[in-house]
C-alpha cells in the first residue's frame, strides 16, 4: 500500500476489490501501515469488494417511491429454480437445483456482458433458447413482485444515480480487477458523469525473478512448494508467502496435510495444545461437512421420523447432543444392540421404546438423557407434520437442536463456537426465503436447508498469516514476496476454451466474453499469468510430469523460463512418519495359549466346538474373549433368518404330522393348509423382531417363498422308509473332557426296527458327505447329537433342506436310512460312534486347554468364513490368497 | 521400404475415410499422428480434428507426441524415412497454424485428443438441456453403490400401491426371497443398462413381444439342427435310418420304450430341422454320441444294440453292430459334424413356459423402474456413472431421423473423427459414433477414420464387440463408407517372435471364411517382421506338472535377474490375467532385489498393516465394535497377550472394551510389562478419543496411528506406503469425521492397490494383460497359463443380439432373452443356450489375449503354466490349452516337476509388536509461528448452550439502526411523527429485503416505526440523537487492543461537555418483569465491548469517556464509565448482536 493509496484512504476514498479476500488484505495492510505510523486507532477506511460494496450504495439510497426489494444469492436462487420447474421444459432436467445454480450464473454473466437473449425466431440452440425462456420468465416475476437480483444491481445504481438517489462517494479507487465487464464500466461511467473520481490501483510491476520448476508428480510438486514456503519465512521471517494451486477447491483437503505436515510436523498427534498455523489456506469447506453440522443434520433428521441404521449410528457416536459424552458407552452398545437387530431403517418412536428399555441391573435406563431428548424431538416430531414457510421451520430446527442439547456438553474450541455462529447464519439465511418461497413439509425443508449447507464455504475466522495458499483470481491484487504458483502445464494454462453451454455462442463471441474462444482463452490467461508475475518480488512456477497417468509439460507460457533444479527428493521433506518408522524396536511373542478354562458350563454350544476345529484361534477369541464384529444392517431376510423361519416350520409341522404315515395319509390339500399355517407362525414371529423390515407384503413373499420350500422338501420325507418324529428342538447336554455343552437336537426320528436317526436341518450348502469326517469335523454337532441321543442311534443326517438340492446326508447304520448317505455296517457304525466320541473329547479338551493356534483347517478356505483375521493376525504369514481363478482385469 | 507402404500412404490420404487393420506392432500411433498433422492443414480451426483414445493415458501421450512432432518441425532432417514423412507433414501443419493464428505452440490444449467419455462430457456440458443434465453432474467413483441405492429403492417397490409390486413381489418369490441377491444382479443390471435400456424403454420395438422372441428361439434350434442336416453325408442317410429303427425296436423290446433311443422307432430318414423333429433329434445324439458330447466308441445293449450272445438273431445282431461301428467311424471323419450334433442337446426349446414368460414380463418392468430409480439416485446425489454420460450425449445428439444441428450447440464442428482402438469399442459407443456422422455425405470433405486390431479386441468385460470392427469393414460406418486398408509390417518384435506368432496363431484363430461378426470370430492376419531375428530361442515355455505359483514365480525370478544382469536397460514385463495371480511374486522379486512397478494390481486388503489400520479407525469410531477393539489392542503397536485381554475385558460381551482400558485400575490387574504397554496406548487412546470429531477422519487415524507407534511396527516402506493409500482412502470417506457404513469401508479397502512405487525399477512392471494393451517390452513373462478362466455370474436377465433372420427385410437384429433360473429350479435350458453363446465368444476373446501378451515381447517371451498331474493335460479353459495342441510335439520336454505346497503349509510366524518401553520420538521442529494457544471462547465463556433468536428481532434492529442513524444524520429538528409516518413504506421495503415473510412485514415495520416514534418522543433519545460536537454515526474505527486488532463500528458517538460519548443502541426487547434489572444484566454483557470502542477512542484522544447503551424498544439508558483496569476483553469476534 503506498502513500497515495494511504492519503485517499485518509481522505475518505472508498477501495473497491475485485475479491473479497483482497479487502481482507488490504484492510490487515492498512492497520499495518498505521501501527508502524505508531497509531493505535484510527477512522476504518472503507474497502470493499465489488458486490458488498454494491449492496452498501442500494442500502443508502432512498427511493421512497416505489421501493424494490433486493434478493440475495439464496433467494434468487430459489426464484430461478421455480422459474425452471415451472416451465415444462425443466422437469425432466438431472438436477434441477444444480441447474438453477448454473443458469443463475450465465444470467449473472448475461448482464454483466449485456448479452441480449436471442429474438423468439433467432436460430440459436436448444439450450439458449430454454435459457432465453426462463429468463424472460424471471424477469416478469421480478417485475411483478418488485424484486431486483444482485446481476442487475450495477444497473439499477446507475439509474438511481441519473435520478440522483444515491448517497456517492467523492473518490472510488479498484484493485484487483483482471478486467472490467461492460456492466461495470456502465455503472462508473454514470459514477464519473456524476463527478465521483474513479482510478484504478495497480501494485506497482515488482517482480525481480521467475524461475520454472518439474516434479515427478502433483504430491511432490505441492510437498517443495510447502517445503519452500517454509524455507522462505525462516529466511525471512517478515516476507509475505503465497502459494497458488489452481485447483484449490478440490485440491484444499490435501493442501491443507501436506502443508500442516511440513510446516507443522508434531501436530498430528492426538492431545496437542491448538495453535496457530503459519499458513491460511482461503477456501473453507463446506459448512455441511463440519462434524458439528453434520451432528445437527442428524437429529433434524431423526426429528422427521425415521432414520437410516448407519445414520443413526453416528447419531449414537455423535459428542455434540446431550449426554454424548457421559453415555457414550451406552449409546455405542445402544447401536450394537440396532444393528443385531438388523433393521434398516429406524422409526424415532421405536427408538424411543429401545432406549428405555435398555436398562441396567436397577431397571434404570442406561442412558437417561438420550430418552429424555428423543421424548423431547419426539414432541417436535409430532408438531411438525404440515408444511410452513421457511422461516417456521428454522425456529423449529433451531429448538429442536435446543432440546437435543446441540451442540454438545464437551466445552467448545474456538473453531466449534464459529461453526454455531455460521450454523445460526445458515438459518438465518433459510429463513430470509420466506418471502419468495412457498410452504414446504419438514422432508423437502431439511433437504433444502442440507443442500444450502453443502454449498456455504465456511472457514474459521484466522488471523493473517505470513503464508497463503489460494487461488489464482483470489491472489488478483495482492502482493508477495515470494510466491509459487503451481501447477501451471500444458493442459491448465491456458485450460481449453469453455464458452457458456446457456448463452447463444455467436452472442458470446461477438461480446469477447472470457472463455468464449481460444484466442480469448489464451489472452485470458496470459494475462493471468503476467498478473501473477508482476504481484511477486520472486516468482516460481511449477508443474508435474504427470497427472494421473498421462504425461504433461510445462504451460508453453513459461517454457522460456529459467529452469530451476528440484531440489533433491528428501531434502526439507522429513517426515515424522519416517522418524518413528525408523525407531523399529519389535520383538516377536508366543501367544498361543490361554489360562485353561474352568470345568463345568461352556457357553457357545456345539457352536464352539465347530470354531475349535475349523481353527482353534477363532474358538478361543469367539468364545472366551467375546470377539464379535459389530453386525452390518440388512435388507430382507438373511442365511440366519431362513434357517431360523425353516427350524420353526418345520418343527411346528411334524409336532402336528407327528410320523411319515400322517404325512402320506393327508391329501395335498389338507397338507397345504397345514403348511401355509406353520409357514405363517414362522414368519409371524420372525417379523416381531423386525417388524420395520418384515411388512405385510415381505411377510408375503416370504410365506410363499417358504410354502414351496417346504413342499420340495415333504416330497423328500415322502420317499424315506416309514418314520417316526421321536424329538423335536430337543435340550441335551454333553458332557466332554469336563465342558458341559447344552445343546438342541433338531430332531430324531425312530425307524421302523426302534432305532433312531438324529437329523440336523441345514439351509446352507453342504458338499458331499465328508463333513463328519477326520480329527476336525466340519459339522461337530452331528457327531454330538449321535452321542447324546436316545439309543440306539443309527445314523446321523444333515437335511439339506433347500431349494435347489434337497435330500440328506450323513452316515447311517445298515441299508436304511434316505438315499443320499453313507452307509455303514454295525461294525463300522460302532467304531465310528467311538472314534467321534475320541474327536469330540480332543477338541474340548484343545478348548479347555486354553489351545489358541493359529490353524485354519482348510487354510484360506477356512479364514474366509471367519472374521477374526486382524484379531488373529493370520495375513502377517504373507498375503496369502492366490487361489482365485478369475478373468477379472482392470484398466 | 515396407511391403504396405502403398497402404500405409492411403491410410494418411485427408481426403479419404478408412478404416485400418493395424497389427500388433504395426507403428498404428505414429500412423495416427502423420493422419491427425495432414488432416490439420485442411481445417479452418484445430478444433475440427477430433481424434478418440480408448484411454486417457493414451490421449495424454498422443497428445505429447503430437506436440513433440510439431516441435521439431524446424528441426533437421532425421534419418529414418517414417520420421521425415512426419516432419514434412509437421511443418506443412505448423505453416498452416501460423497463417491461421492458431498459436498452438501456445496452445496445445488446442489439439482435440480425448477419450469417447471426455467427448461425451464434453456433448453434454455443451447441451444441458438436449442432454436434459441441466447442469453438468460429477462423475461418480464407485458408480455400484449407486445402483446398490437404486436396486434397494426398487425393492421398496412392494411396499408402494403401484401395480408393479407384484412384478417385484413375482421377482422375488422366484429367487426365494433372497433380497440381497435380487439388488446384487439388479445392480449388476443397471451396470450394464446402456445395452437393454435403449430396447425396454421403446414401446415400439416388437421384437420384445413373446412371438418375436419365441421365432428367435425356434430360429436358432432350427439353425442348430441345420447345421446337422447340413453336414450328414446324404448317404448315410438311409444306413442311419435302418440302425436306429433297429435299435429303437430292440429298446422297445427290452421294455425300454422311454429311452431317447426308442423314439427312432418309426425313423425314415433324418427328422425335421424344426421343433417337432427335436425328439428324434435327441434320439440320433443318444445314439451315436455319449453325453459328453463325444462319438460313441462302443455301441452297446444300452443304445438298442443287444450282444449278439443274448440275441434271438446273433448274426443279425453282430452285424448290425459292426455295421453302426462302421457307421459312427464314417460320421467321425465328416468335418464339423461332430461338433455340430454335439450342440443338439444344448438347443434352447422352441417357446417360452408360461411361467418364465410372466417372469419375463415383471423383469422389463422391473429393469426400465431400476433405471428410472436410477435417474432419481443421480439427481439426488448430482453424480453419474459413465455410462449415463455415454446415453446422454446420445439423446443430445438426437435421433437418426432428427439429428441436433451441431452448429447452433457446439462450438467447434467435428471435421474429421480419429478412432483409435476401435476393436475395443461397445455397440453404445459405436452408436454414437453413427450419431456423430450423421447426415455426413461423401466427399463433403469430411472424414472418418478408425483404426485397431481386432485379434487384439481383448474388452468384452466392457462391452466390446469386436464384430463391430468386421461389420464397419463391410458396411461402413453410419452413412459413412470406409475404404479397407490393412497393415502387415511388425517393427516391434525381432523375427523369432513373429515366427513364432506366425506359426502358431493360424491354428488357434478361425481362420479367413470363419470370420462371423455376430460370434465375435475374427481370423488370424499374418505378420511381416521388420527386425531381424535373435540367435537363441525367442519364445520359451516353462510347464510344471502341477499348479504351483511358487514354482512359477521362482522361475520368473531367476529369469528377470539373469536378465537383469546382463542387460541393466532390458525393459521387462510380467503380464497376468488377474490381480490375485502376482500374490506370489511380489515378495519374491522383492526378496530379489527387484523392485517392480505394479500398477493397481497388489491388493492391500489383507495387509497386515491396512488391517489394524482399519481396526483402529473403527474402534475409535466405535466404543462397542469389540473385535475391533480388541484387535487395536493386540496389534504390534501395544501387543497385549491373548490372557491380558482376558485378564482386562473379562468376557462379558457387553461391556465396553475402552472404558476397561480406560480405567488405570483395571489396568492394574495386568502383569507389569503388559501394564506398561496398556498405560502407553490408553494414554494415547484418551488424548485420541477427546477429539472425536475435532479433526477430519484421516487425520485423527494417522495421528493417532503415528502416537502409538504404528509406522515403528510396519514391516517396511511398502507397508507405510500402503497405509498412506488406506489415509488417503479416509479422507474420501469421511463424513465430518466419521464413517457412517462401516460396510461401504470395508468395501472400498477391498479395493485399494498399492500405490505405485516411485523407488521403483521403471523398467520392471508387472499389470494385467489388459492394462499391457498397446504397450511393448524387451522381454515379457506371462505366468498362470495354466489356470482355468473364471465365468461370469449369471445375470438377472440374460440378453443376446444377434444377426436378423436373412429374409426379415429391415435388418434388425434378433433378441434372445432368457430370465435367470429360479432357485428350485437348477438350470433354466434358454439361459444355458445364451451363455453357451457367450462362452464361444470367450473362448474366442481368450485367445487374442494370449496374442497381446505374445506380441508385446520385441526380444522374448517366456510363457508359464503347469498341467495337471495324472491327465498331463493343461486344465479344460485355461489358456494353456488353447496353445496345447499347438504344442503337443513338444510336451514331452517341457513339462517340468514344481514343488507342491499347499497354503496349510505356509506357517504363521509368531505376532510381533513393539517392545515395551517403546516410546515416540519426538517430531522435527515446525515453524513456531504465533505460539500463543488460539483464545479459547468456550474457556472464556462456558459451555454456552445453542440459541437462535430467529431473525425478526436482529432485522427489526437492524432498521431501527438505519433510520436512527438517518435521524442523528438529517438533523433531528426535521423529524416528527408525520415524517415518520409518511416513511412506512420504505421502512416495510427494507424490512422486506432483509428476508422476512411477506405477511409479517407489515407488523413489523409497525414494530420499528413505534420504536422510532418512541425514541423522538424519549428525553434520552432526543439528547443521543441531536446535533452534538464531533458527532458520528455507524463511526467506523480500528486499532490495537492489547495487540488485537479491533475493528469496532459505533453506533453514535459525540462530544458534550468536554465528556467523549459512545453509545451503542441495542434493540432487544424485554418481555415482562424487571426492566432495570434487565438493563443491568446487559451492561454487564457489553461493558466489556464498550471498554474496547473506549481503548480506541483514548488512542486517539484526550477525553474522558462515557460509555451508553440506548434501548428505543423500551426506552432504557444506561451510561456507565469505562473500568481503567478491566482485564483484556473478549476478542472482537466475541460481539454479539
Ligand atoms: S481368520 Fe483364519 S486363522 Fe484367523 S481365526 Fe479365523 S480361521 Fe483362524
Amino acid at each position: 500500500m503506498d502513500q497515495k493509496l494511504l492519503e485517499a484512504l485518509d481522505n475518505g476514498a472508498v477501495l473497491v476489490t475485485g475479491n473479497r479476500r483482497l479487502a481482507r488484505a488490504l484492510q490487515d495492510d492498512h492497520a499495518r501501515h498505521q501501527q508502524a505510523a505508531g497509531q493505535g486507532a484510527w477512522a476504518t477506511p472503507t474497502i470493499l469488494p465489488w458486490s458488498a460494496w454494491l449492496i452498501s450504495l442500494w442500502q443508502g439510497s432512498h427511493a421512497e417511491r416505489s421501493p424494490r426489494i433486493l434478493l440475495d444469492a439464496t433467494q434468487t436462487r430459489l426464484v430461478w429454480e421455480r422459474v425452471i420447474r415451472e416451465s415444462g421444459i425443466g422437469e425432466g432436467l438431472l438436477g434441477i437445483g444444480s441447474t438453477a445454480a448454473q443458469v443463475a450464473d450465465a444470467w449473472q454473466l448475461a448482464r454483466d456482458w449485456e448479452i441480449e437473449f436471442p429474438a423468439p425466431d433467432e436460430p440459436v440452440g436448444d439450450d439458449a433458447r430454454a435459457f432465453g425462456r426462463w429468463a424472460r420468465r424471471f424477469e416478469q416475476q421480478c417485475g411483478r413482485h418488485g424484486w431486483l437480483d444482485e446481476a442487475r444491481l450495477p444497473t439499477a445504481l446507475a439509474e438511481r444515480i441519473q435520478r440522483d438517489q444515491l448517497v456517492l462517494p467523492i473518490t472510488v479507487i479498484l484493485a484487483g480487477f483482471d478486467e472490467l465487464t461492460p456492466q461495470q464500466q456502465r455503472l462508473l461511467n454514470a459514477m464519473t458523469r456524476a463527478g465521483v473520481t474513479v482510478s484504478r490501483h495497480e501494485p506497482a510491476g515488482r517482480n525481480q525473478s521467475v524461475e520454472r520448476l518439474a516434479f515427478a508428480d502433483e504430491a511432490g510438486e505441492l510437498a517443495h512448494a510447502a517445503a519452500w514456503a517454509r524455507d522462505c519465512l525462516q529466511a525471512h521471517p517478515a516476507a509475505r508467502i503465497g502459494v497458488v494451486v489452481g485447483d484449490l477447491a478440490s485440491q484444499r483437503r490435501r493442501v491443507m496435510r501436506v502443508f500442516a505436515d511440513i510446516l507443522h510436523p508434531g501436530r498430528v498427534l492426538p492431545g496437542q495444545p491448538r495453535r496457530e498455523r503459519a499458513f491460511n489456506v482461503s477456501l473453507g469447506p463446506p459448512l455441511a461437512g463440519y462434524p458439528l453440522v453434520r451432528g445437527a443434520f442428524n437429529i433434524l433428521r431423526l426429528m422427521a421420523g425415521v432414520i437410516d441404521c448407519n445414520e443413526l449410528g453416528t447419531l449414537l457416536r455423535s459428542p455434540y447432543l446431550e449426554g454424548g459424552l457421559a453415555e457414550a458407552d451406552a449409546r455405542a452398545r445402544l447401536d450394537a444392540r440396532l444393528r443385531r437387530r438388523g433393521e434398516r431403517e429406524i422409526w424415532l418412536s421405536d427408538l424411543l421404546g429401545m432406549a428405555r428399555a435398555q436398562t441396567d441391573a436397577t431397571d434404570q435406563a442406561v442412558a437417561p438423557h438420550f430418552v429424555n431428548l428423543l421424548q423431547r424431538l419426539f414432541v417436535h416430531h409430532r408438531e411438525s407434520a404440515g408444511s410452513q414457510h421457511p422461516g417456521a421451520w428454522a425456529a423449529r430446527f433451531s429448538q429442536c437442536l435446543t432440546a437435543a442439547g446441540w451442540p454438545g456438553e464437551r466445552p467448545r474450541t474456538s473453531e466449534e463456537f464459529q461453526i454455531t455462529e455460521a450454523w445460526g447464519g445458515l438459518l438465518d439465511r433459510f429463513a430470509s426465503l420466506d418471502p419468495v418461497a412457498e410452504p414446504i413439509a419438514v422432508k423437502p425443508a431439511l433437504a433444502r436447508l442440507q443442500r444450502m449447507a453443502a454449498e456455504l464455504p465456511f472457514q474459521p475466522r484466522q488471523p493473517d498469516r505470513p503464508i497463503q495458499v489460494l487461488g489464482p483470481l483470489e491472489a488478483a491484487g495482492q502482493t508477495f514476496d515470494y510466491l509459487w504458483v503451481v501447477g501451471v502445464d500444458d493442459e491448465r494454462w491456458p485450460a481449453p476454451a469453455r464458452p457458456n453451454p446457456w448463452l447463444p455462442l455467436h452472442r458470446q463471441r461477438q461480446a469477447d466474453m472470457p472463455h468464449a474462444t481460444p484466442a480469448r482463452e489464451l489472452d485470458y490467461a496470459r494475462r493471468q499469468l503476467a498478473r501473477l508475475q508482476d504481484s511477486a518480488t520472486h516468482l516460481v512456477a511449477s508443474h508435474p510430469a504427470r497427472r494421473e497417468d498421462r504425461a504433461i509439460g510445462p504451460s508453453p507460457l513459461i517454457r522460456h523460463w529459467p529452469v530451476r533444479e528440484p531440489p533433491a527428493h528428501d531434502s526439507g521433506l522429513l517426515d515424522f512418519r519416517d522418524l518413528v518408522h525408523a525407531c523399529q524396536a519389535t520383538e516377536s511373542f508366543r501367544d498361543d495359549r490361554l489360562p485353561e478354562f474352568p470345568a463345568g458350563p461352556a457357553d457357545g454350544g456345539t457352536g464352539m466346538l465347530a470354531s475349535q476345529s475349523a481353527c482353534p484361534f477363532q474358538a478361543v477369541a469367539r468364545y472366551r474373549l467375546g470377539a464379535r464384529a459389530l453386525e452390518e444392517p440388512r435388507t430382507g431376510p438373511d442365511a440366519r433368518d431362513r434357517g431360523q423361519l425353516v427350524h420353526q416350520a418345520l418343527e411346528r409341522l411334524w409336532r402336528q404330522l407327528g410320523d411319515q404315515r400322517t404325512l402320506l395319509s393327508r391329501d395335498s390339500v389338507a397338507l397345504e393348509g397345514l403348511i401355509a399355517d406353520v409357514v405363517a407362525d414362522a414368519v409371524e414371529r420372525l417379523a416381531r423382531r423386525r417388524p420395520r423390515t418384515y411388512t405385510d407384503r415381505l411377510k408375503a413373499v416370504e410365506a410363499d417363498t417358504l410354502q414351496r420350500l417346504l413342499r420340495t422338501w415333504l416330497a423328500q420325507e415322502q420317499q424315506r422308509p416309514p418314520f417316526t418324529v421321536a424329538a423335536r428342538e430337543q435340550p441335551r447336554t454333553i458332557e466332554l473332557a469336563g465342558l458341559s455343552i447344552s445343546l438342541r437336537l433338531d430332531r430324531v426320528d425312530r425307524l421302523a426296527d426302534g432305532s433312531h436317526l438324529v437329523i440336523d436341518y441345514k439351509t446352507g450348502r453342504i458338499a458331499g458327505n465328508a463333513f463328519l469326517d477326520g480329527d476336525r469335523p466340519d459339522q461337530p454337532q452331528l457327531p454330538v447329537y449321535a452321542l447324546v441321543a436316545d439309543t440306539p442311534v443309527t445314523g446321523v443326517l444333515a437335511a439339506r433342506v433347500r431349494a435347489d438340492d434337497p435330500g440328506f446326508c450323513g452316515m447311517v447304520c445298515g441299508d436304511e436310512g434316505p438315499a443320499g448317505a453313507q452307509r455303514r455296517s454295525a461294525e463300522d457304525w460302532a467304531e465310528q460312534l467311538h472314534d467321534w466320541q475320541v474327536v469330540l473329547t480332543r477338541l474340548a479338551t484343545a478348548f479347555r486347554e486354553g489351545d489358541a493356534a493359529v490353524d485354519p483347517k482348510n487354510g484360506s478356505a477356512t479364514c474366509r468364513t471367519c472374521d477374526l483375521a486382524t484379531l488373529c493376525r493370520i495375513h502377517e504369514a504373507g498375503t496369502g490368497e492366490d487361489d482365485m481363478e478369475s478373468a477379472e482385469a482392470g484398466a | 521400404m515396407t511391403a504396405d507402404a502403398a497402404e500405409r500412404a492411403r491410410a494418411i490420404d485427408p481426403t479419404r475415410s478408412l478404416i485400418v487393420q493395424a497389427p500388433a506392432g504395426s507403428g498404428k500411433t505414429a500412423l495416427l499422428i502423420q493422419r491427425f498433422l495432414a488432416l490439420l492443414t485442411t481445417v479452418e480451426e484445430p478444433e475440427e480434428v477430433v481424434a478418440l483414445t480408448f484411454t486417457r493415458k493414451a490421449a495424454g501421450e498422443m497428445r505429447q507426441r503430437l506436440i513433440g512432432a510439431m516441435e521439431s518441425a524446424d528441426g533437421p532432417e532425421p534419418a529414418a524415412e517414417h520420421d521425415r514423412r512426419t516432419q514434412a507433414l509437421a511443418r506443412a501443419a505448423a505453416r498452416h497454424s501460423d497463417e491461421r493464428g492458431w498459436d498452438l505452440a501456445a496452445y496445445p490444449g488446442r489439439l482435440r485428443i480425448q477419450t469417447l467419455d471426455a467427448l461425451c462430457a464434453g456433448i453434454t456440458r455443451q447441451m444441458p438441456m438436449l442432454s436434459a443434465f441441466g447442469a453438468q453432474p460429477g462423475i461418480t467413483d464407485a458408480p455400484i453403490e449407486l445402483y446398490h441405492e437404486a436396486a434397494r429403492r426398487l425393492l421398496g417397490e412392494l411396499e408402494r400401491g403401484h401395480e408393479w409390486r407384484h412384478a417385484v413381489a413375482r421377482l422375488l418369490t422366484h429367487l426365494g426371497n433372497d433380497l440381497d441377491r435380487v439388488e446384487g444382479l439388479l445392480a449388476a443390471m443397471l451396470g450394464r443398462r446402456d445395452q437393454w435400456l435403449r430396447l425396454v424403454a421403446d414401446e415400439t420395438d416388437l421384437r420384445l413381444t413373446r412371438p418375436q422372441l419365441e421365432a428367435g428361439l425356434r430360429r436358432q434350434l432350427c439353425l442348430g439342427l441345420d447345421r446337422v442336416v447340413d453336414r450328414v453325408p446324404g448317404a448315410c442317410v438311409a444306413e442311419l435310418a435302418i440302425l436306429a429303427r433297429y435299435a429303437a425296436t430292440n429298446l422297445d423290446a427290452g421294455g425300454q420304450g422311454d429311452h431317447p433311443v426308442a423314439a427312432l422307432r418309426g425313423l425314415r430318414g433324418l427328422p425335421e430341422a424344426d421343433p417337432e423333429g427335436l425328439l428324434l433329434w435327441q434320439g440320433l445324439c443318444g445314439l451315436l454320441m455319449t453325453k459328453d458330447g463325444v462319438w460313441r466308441k462302443r455301441v452297446d445293449r444300452n443304445t438298442g444294440f443287444v450282444a449278439p450272445k443274448d440275441a434271438a438273431d446273433p448274426g443279425l445282431a453282430k452285424d448290425m453292430k459292426a455295421r453302426m461301428t462302421a457307421l459312427i467311424e464314417e460320421l467321425t471323419a465328416v468335418p464339423g459334424l461332430g461338433d455340430a450334433l454335439a450342440a443338439v442337446p444344448a438347443l434352447p426349446p422352441a417357446g417360452y413356459t408360461d411361467a418364465q414368460w410372466s417372469l419375463i414380463e415383471a423383469l422389463l418392468t422391473l429393469l426400465k423402474l431400476a433405471a428410472g430409480h436410477l435417474q432419481l439416485v443421480f439427481g439426488e446425489r448430482g453424480e453419474v456413472d459413465f455410462i449415463e454420460m455415454t446415453l446422454r450425449a446420445q439423446r443430445a445428439l438426437g435421433s437418426p431421423e432428427a439429428p441436433t444441428d451441431l452448429a447452433l450447440a457446439l462450438d467447434h464442428r467435428i471435421r474429421h473423427l480419429l478412432v483409435d482402438e476401435f476393436q475395443d469399442t461397445s455397440l453404445t459407443q459405436f452408436r454414437l459414433l453413427e450419431q456423430l456422422v450423421a447426415g455426413w455425405e461423401p466427399d463433403d470433405g469430411r472424414t472418418l477414420f478408425l483404426v485397431g486390431d481386432p485379434m487384439q479386441s481383448i474388452y468384452r468385460f466392457r462391452q466390446a464387440e469386436v464384430g463391430l470392427f468386421l461389420q464397419a469393414a463391410a458396411q461402413g460406418l453410419g452413412g459413412v463408407s470406409l475404404g479397407f486398408c490393412r497393415l502387415t509390417a511388425n517393427f516391434r518384435s525381432q523375427a523369432g517372435v513373429i515366427d513364432w506368432v506366425n506359426r502358431v496363431f493360424p491354428d488357434l484363430m478361425p481362420g479367413p471364411d470363419e470370420e462371423n461378426a455376430a460370434a465375435g470370430a475374427v481370423a488370424y492376419a499374418p505378420a511381416e517382421p521388420q527386425q531381424p531375428a535373435l540367435l537363441d530361442d525367442a519364445v520359451q515355455l516353462h510347464v510344471f506338472d502341477a499348479r504351483d505359483p511358487d514354482a512359477e514365480a521362482g522361475r520368473m525370478t531367476e529369469i528377470i535377474r539373469a536378465a537383469r544382469l546382463a542387460d541393466s536397460a532390458l525393459r521387462i514385463a510380467v503380464l497376468v490375467r488377474g490381480r490375485t495371480h502376482v500374490a506370489r511374486l511380489m515378495p519374491r522379486l522383492a526378496a530379489a532385489g527387484l523392485r517392480a512397478q505394479a500398477v493397481e494390481l497388489d491388493a492391500l486388503a489383507d495387509r497386515p498393516v491396512v488391517r489394524d489400520l482399519q481396526a483402529l479407525t473403527r474402534a475409535l469410531l466405535h466404543p462397542a465394535d469389540r473385535l475391533s477393539w480388541l484387535s487395536v489392542l493386540r496389534a504390534p503397536w501395544c501387543g497385549l497377550s491373548l490372557t491380558d485381554l482376558l485378564t482386562l475385558t473379562p468376557g462379558d460381551d457387553d461391556a465396553s472394551v475402552p472404558a476397561r482400558l480406560l480405567d488405570a485400575d483395571a489396568r492394574a490387574t495386568l502383569p507389569p510389562a503388559s501394564q506398561m504397554r496398556a498405560d502407553r496406548v490408553a494414554a494415547v487412546l484418551t488424548d485420541a478419543l477427546a477429539e472425536r470429531g475435532r479433526r477430519g477422519l484421516r487425520r485423527w487415524v494417522e495421528g493417532t496411528w503415528l502416537a502409538l507407534g504404528g509406522p515403528a511396527a510396519a514391516a517396511d516402506h511398502a507397508a507405510l506406503d500402503a497405509a498412506g493409500a488406506y489415509f488417503d482412502l479416509l479422507d474420501d470417506l469421511d463424513e465430518g469425521g466419521d464413517i457412517a457404513d462401516f460396510a461401504r469401508l470395508a468395501d472400498r479397502v477391498d479395493r485399494l492397490f498399492a500405490p505405485p512405487d516411485p523407488a521403483a525399477d521403471p523398467n520392471l512392471q508387472v499389470m494385467t494383460l489388459h492394462k499391457a494393451k498397446g504397450l511393448e517390452f524387451d522381454l515379457v513373462l506371462v505366468p498362470g497359463l495354466g489356470r482355468r478362466t473364471g465365468q461370469d455370474d449369471p445375470a438377472l436377465l440374460a440378453w443376446t443380439e444377434l444377426p436378423g433372420d436373412p429374409l426379415d427385410g429391415e435388418g434388425r437384429s434378433e433378441l434372445l432373452l432368457a430370465p435367470i433360473a429360479g432357485v428350485d429350479q437348477r438350470r433354466d435350458p434358454i439361459a444355458d443356450f445364451l451363455r453357451g453363446l457367450d462362452k464361444e465368444k470367450a473362448r474366442l476373446e481368450e485367445t487374442r489375449l494370449l496374442y497381446v501378451a505374445a506380441t508385446r515381447a520385441r526380444q522374448r517371451l517366456h510363457l508359464l503354466g503347469h498341467v495337471n498331474g495324472e491327465a498331463g493335460k493343461p486344465a479344460s479353459g485355461s489358456l494353456l490349452a488353447r496353445l496345447w495342441p499347438a504344442l503337443a510335439d513338444r510336451v514331452a520336454a517341457i513339462v517340468e516337476p514344481g514343488a507342491v505346497a499347499t497354503d496349510r503349509e505356509r506357517a504363521v510366524p509368531p505376532p510381533r509388536r513393539l517392545v515395551a518401553d517403546w516410546q515416540v520420538p519426538d517430531p522435527p521442529a515446525g515453524l513456531t509461528v504465533g505460539a500463543v494457544p488460539v483464545p479459547d471462547r468456550a474457556a472464556a465463556g462456558g459451555v454456552v448452550a445453542f440459541d437462535w433468536a430467529g431473525q425478526e428481532a436482529r432485522h427489526v434492529g437492524t432498521i431501527v439502526h438505519r433510520w436512527l442513524q438517518r435521524i442523528a444524520q438529517t438533523g433531528l429538528g426535521n423529524w416528527d411523527r408525520s415524517r415518520l409516518d409518511s416513511e412506512r413504506p420504505a421502512m416495510a421495503a427494507a424490512l422486506a429485503e432483509t428476508g422476512i415473510a411477506r405477511d409479517r412485514v407489515g407488523k413489523l415495520a409497525e414494530r420499528v416505526h413505534a420504536a422510532l416514534a418512541a425514541t423522538l418522543t424519549d428525553e434520552c433519545g432526543r439528547w443521543v440523537l441531536s446535533d452534538h460536537d464531533q458527532a458520528r454515526c455507524e463511526y467506523a474505527l480500528s486499532g490495537f487492543v492489547d495487540e488485537r486488532l479491533v475493528h469496532a463500528v459505533i453506533d453514535r458517538c459525540f462530544v458534550a461537555d468536554g465528556v467523549r460519548w459512545i453509545v451503542d443502541y441495542k434493540t432487544g426487547a424485554h418481555e415482562g418483569g424487571d426492566t432495570e434489572a434487565f438493563l443491568d444484566r446487559e451492561q454487564q454483557r457489553y461493558r466489556r465491548q464498550l471498554e474496547d470502542y473506549a481503548r480506541l477512542f483514548a488512542a486517539v484522544e484526550d477525553r474522558p469517556i462515557r460509555l451508553g447503551l440506548y434501548y428505543p424498544m423500551l426506552g432504557g439508558w444506561r451510561a456507565f464509565s469505562p473500568n481503567p483496569d478491566a482485564g483484556p476483553a473478549a476478542p472482537e469476534t466475541a460481539a454479539p448482536d
